[in-house]
């Protein structure tokens, strides 16, 4: 199996600004079996994102679902990064999401937060993907 | 072979809480097809370290099986801090990686309706709380595959003469 991460930004410009995107991924990645939030304004993203996301027409992450829970840390080793999808009990599951036609559809929210002060900030959201 | 799946998938439920709120029931509606709860995190918007409680009880009135004591991420007080130095933010969740994750629970049973609870404890704003809730729903069907491998030389093959 080979994995490849794929990575897609997009800009928040405006306070309370909804951003939809619609990204495509590679024909030959099969399975998604991660994600991971980042910014390149940390606390913002924490503090203020929350998301839904859509792969292959199937809702993977439900609307409202913080962005912090995606986030990871430097404290954290690369290879326990990425969040994993289709988590079995006291495990990691290793069944993903199939990538079907490669859509990859985002609806990111910024919400105000007394903790942190808007300023523009990019959104990156990274994939993990196995290749066919 | 036939080959079946679990699928596991997380209602959100967001509620807005005024400043004189001190309580607060809180219906969830889960799917029908759901099994279990497998998962449940409650986090809120505010960074007060005690806002008060979230308590949830499943809907056929079984005991409560989760209580989250809800208030701010940055509870963690660094070192630095405490020795009067400059705060170098080394204990933000975004450097540790302790970012909220889903507690594991295994609810069973009628779990169509998860009633929560909010009381109040001390808070000066209004803030947001969401409650998370995993469920697992019931075993899908995704295919069918052979259960040996295809030898094309031992099967019959046609002639035309």
């Amino acid at each position: 199996m080979r994995f490849v991460q794929r990575m897609f930004s997009f800009l928040v410009e405006t306070e309370g600004q909804l951003v939809s995107k619609k990204f495509d991924l590679d024909k030959n990645v099969k399975i998604v079996h991660g994600i991971l939030f980042s910014s390149n304004r940390k606390s913002l993203l924490f503090h203020r994102g929350s998301q839904r996301v859509e792969i292959s027409g199937e809702e993977v992450i439900a609307e409202n679902f913080e962005s912090c829970l995606f986030m990871s840390g430097l404290a954290v080793a690369p290879n326990e990064k990425f969040k994993t999808f289709g988590e079995q009990e006291g495990k990691q599951a290793d069944n993903g999401i199939p990538a079907g036609n490669g859509e990859v559809k985002i609806q990111y929210k910024d919400t105000a937060n007394p903790d942190a002060e808007f300023a523009p900030y990019q959104v990156n959201m990274y994939l993990q993907c196995e290749m066919k | 072979m036939i080959v079946t799946q679990i699928k596991r998938k997380t209602v959100v439920t967001m509620v807005s809480i005024q400043k004189q709120e001190r309580f607060r029931p809180i219906d969830i509606r889960i799917p029908s097809n759901a099994v279990s709860i497998t998962g449940v995190l409650v986090t809120c918007s505010a960074n007060w370290s005690n806002c008060g409680t979230v308590t949830l009880q499943a809907g056929d009135g079984t005991d409560i099986f989760h209580k989250a004591y809800i208030g701010g991420y940055t509870t963690d007080i660094s070192d630095d801090a405490i020795m009067g130095l400059k705060d170098l933010s080394f204990h933000k969740p975004w450097i540790t990686g302790r970012v909220p994750e889903l507690q594991q629970t295994d609810i069973a049973g009628d779990n169509v309706f998860i009633r929560a609870w909010f009381k109040g404890a001390d808070f000066q704003a209004p803030f947001t709380i969401r409650i998370y809730l995993q469920y697992e729903g019931a075993e899908e069907f995704v295919g069918i595959e052979p259960t040996r491998p295809r030898n094309e030389e031992n099967e019959p093959k046609s002639f035309i003469l």
